[in-house]
């Protein structure tokens, strides 16, 4: 797709554009693990609707330099008007400042406790919502919907309802290759599939790996009932039906059904291979 | 203003402030007219000065000050954060700017969410826990401090045990107490009002371990129970709520969040 400044979103660069007026920018971050290069999606995503814009989440502030420049292009000379970040954790929030003193009229939007604590500048210039709350952007409606797989009690799930796309932050970190190094706390993919969507990509859901990462990345999947947590995320999906999840972790899914199942594999297998001992099996757990 | 400083056994300093549980913490209930001790502590070391943790940002002003003002002999001076949120590192570059850090202590950088480029680029030396290493490290040398993996944890999240004092940096366990106003002392001891009840601990902790009732929450249980068999633990020093100082407080406390562990998890 083309904007009006002759800018192309093309798959394989960020800003790319998912859906119209929806931008998916990205910063992985890049390490070594074993010989190999690996990478950790670190994902914002623009809403551009016809009367006001929306950011979801920050990136680290390493990044804002590349993050500005993404937001310059896909923004076209428009301004920011709303920061949603999903959860106040590093990753998702640490460049608050940045955009705040970019963007003079821009309001944090969401579930802001601690952004007072953290950020004292950004009192007055909060907006708290609650769940089942939406904003209208002219044309795109950001509706706020519970974070099912989380970690900080404050994160916010939100579901945009033209498109259908539902943004997940830390959950559905869609996985392909990685490292087994446990401190390392959030899930990993190659280099050249930054910018892929699920079907795009040529591997399969590595499980495994998967199953690996949800126990680091999400610490308490090993004492938590996956069928209760899975239930929650069922009610969820079948309430909004999104066509698009998009994770801050993670490439694009676009084949949500048929990622949906492996997603579930996977923080079954989180609780199961536990190593708890004299833990039954989440099945029998739950018809006992 | 804020309860600020205080010291609790000679060699540990409480530095901080407090905050209104009025849902401005996302960690804490609402409690109308009831406040929450948030904090971090200076450990005066022979051959080192320690920070467990920064504070919050919003104290900045009280925390900053303090740390320089105690820290003015040019001893190596060692950082380390429980855990790498705002919440733990909110004065760390602001301390940096007047006290230079030598030592920055986390549970890993190897994490690279974790955004220390400016302390590294400055050649703060970083110790990270050892990838594969036992289950406790020791951080200092010499020696100054035990560090170990918290299992009871959110985000990845390390606990420090100074032996010589008997006192436990638990992060964000154990911080399941609230005061009646700001200038409250946010230290339990045996002879203080102790108000805390199960209620009280169990709104506390559930309001940030949101998934224990949906939790087998036993082998939660067994790592606290052994974490205090294994040391002789006489304070209880969290990131927020009051310090508890002796065994006796000790004690209630341990079997406060082992009872809310046991009776609001899955059976
Ligand atoms: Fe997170
Ligand atoms: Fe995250
Ligand atoms: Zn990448
Ligand atoms: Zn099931």
């Amino acid at each position: 797709m083309a904007d009006g400044q002759g800018h192309k979103y093309e798959r394989n660069t960020f800003p790319r554009e998912i859906a119209p007026n929806i931008f998916w920018f990205g910063n992985c971050l890049k390490i070594s693990v074993t010989a190999e290069i690996m990478h950790i999606h670190l994902n914002q995503f623009l809403l551009k609707g016809e009367e006001k814009t929306l950011l979801i989440d920050t990136g680290m502030p390493r990044h804002w330099d590349s993050l500005k420049a993404q937001l310059n292009i896909a923004l076209g000379g428009r301004s920011l008007d709303y920061l949603f970040p999903t959860h106040p954790e590093v990753p998702h929030c640490a460049n608050i400042p940045n955009i705040l003193d970019e963007y003079p009229s821009c309001s944090l939007i969401g579930d802001v406790r601690d952004y007072g604590l953290y950020y004292p500048e950004t009192r007055g210039r909060a907006l708290n919502v609650s769940i089942g709350d939406a904003v209208d952007l002219g044309g795109l409606k950001l509706r706020f919907v519970p974070a099912i797989l989380k970690d900080l009690p404050s994160s916010l799930w939100a579901f945009e309802e033209t498109h259908r796309i539902m943004f997940v932050a830390d959950g559905f970190a869609f996985l392909h290759a990685g490292s087994q190094n446990p401190m390392l706390d959030e899930p990993l993919h190659r280099p050249g599939e930054c910018t892929l969507t699920s079907t795009e990509l040529g591997s399969g859901v590595n499980v495994e790996l998967g199953n690996f990462i949800i126990r680091a990345a999400l610490h308490w999947s090993r004492f938590v009932d996956p069928d209760r947590l899975l239930k929650e995320m069922d009610e969820l999906i079948d309430e909004h039906k999104p066509s698009i999840i998009a994770s801050a972790h993670g490439n694009i899914i676009v084949d949500v059904d048929h990622v949906l199942p492996m997603i579930r594999d996977m923080h079954h297998k989180a609780y199961a291979d536990a190593g708890i001992p004299g833990r039954k099996p989440a099945a029998s757990r739950q018809s006992a | 203003m804020n309860a600020r400083q205080h010291n609790l056994n000679g060699t540990i300093m409480r530095l901080g402030g407090s905050i209104a549980l009025d849902g401005q913490a996302s960690w804490a209930p609402i409690k109308p007219n009831l406040f929450q001790p948030v904090s971090c502590y200076l450990l005066k070391k022979p051959k080192a000065h320690v920070l467990i943790d920064t504070g919050v940002a919003c104290h900045q002003s009280n925390i900053v000050p303090a740390v320089t003002r105690e820290i003015k002999d040019g001893n190596y001076v060692i950082a380390c954060l429980t855990r790498s949120e705002p919440e733990c590192a909110g004065n760390l570059l602001a301390i940096h700017e007047n006290v230079p850090i030598n030592e920055l202590v986390t549970a890993t950088v190897a994490n690279p969410f974790d955004d220390y480029s400016s302390l590294v680029a400055q050649s703060v030396k970083l110790t990270t826990f050892p990838f594969g290493a036992p289950a406790s490290f020791t951080v200092g040398d010499p020696p100054v401090l035990e560090m170990f993996l918290a299992q009871f944890r959110m985000l990845l999240t390390v606990w420090f045990f100074d032996a010589e004092t008997g006192t436990l940096f638990s992060s964000d366990v154990f911080s399941h107490t609230d005061v009646l106003s700001p200038e409250a002392p946010p230290i339990i001891t045996s002879s203080t009002l102790d108000k805390t009840t199960y209620e009280s601990a169990r709104e506390h902790i559930l309001a940030k371990f949101w998934w224990i009732p949906k939790a087998d929450t036993a082998p939660l249980g067994d790592w606290v129970r052994k974490v205090f068999s294994a040391r002789r633990i006489e304070t209880i020093a969290p990131t927020h709520g009051c310090v508890l100082m002796g065994r006796d407080v000790v004690d209630r406390h341990l079997n406060l969040v082992l009872d809310v562990l046991e009776k609001e998890g899955l059976r």
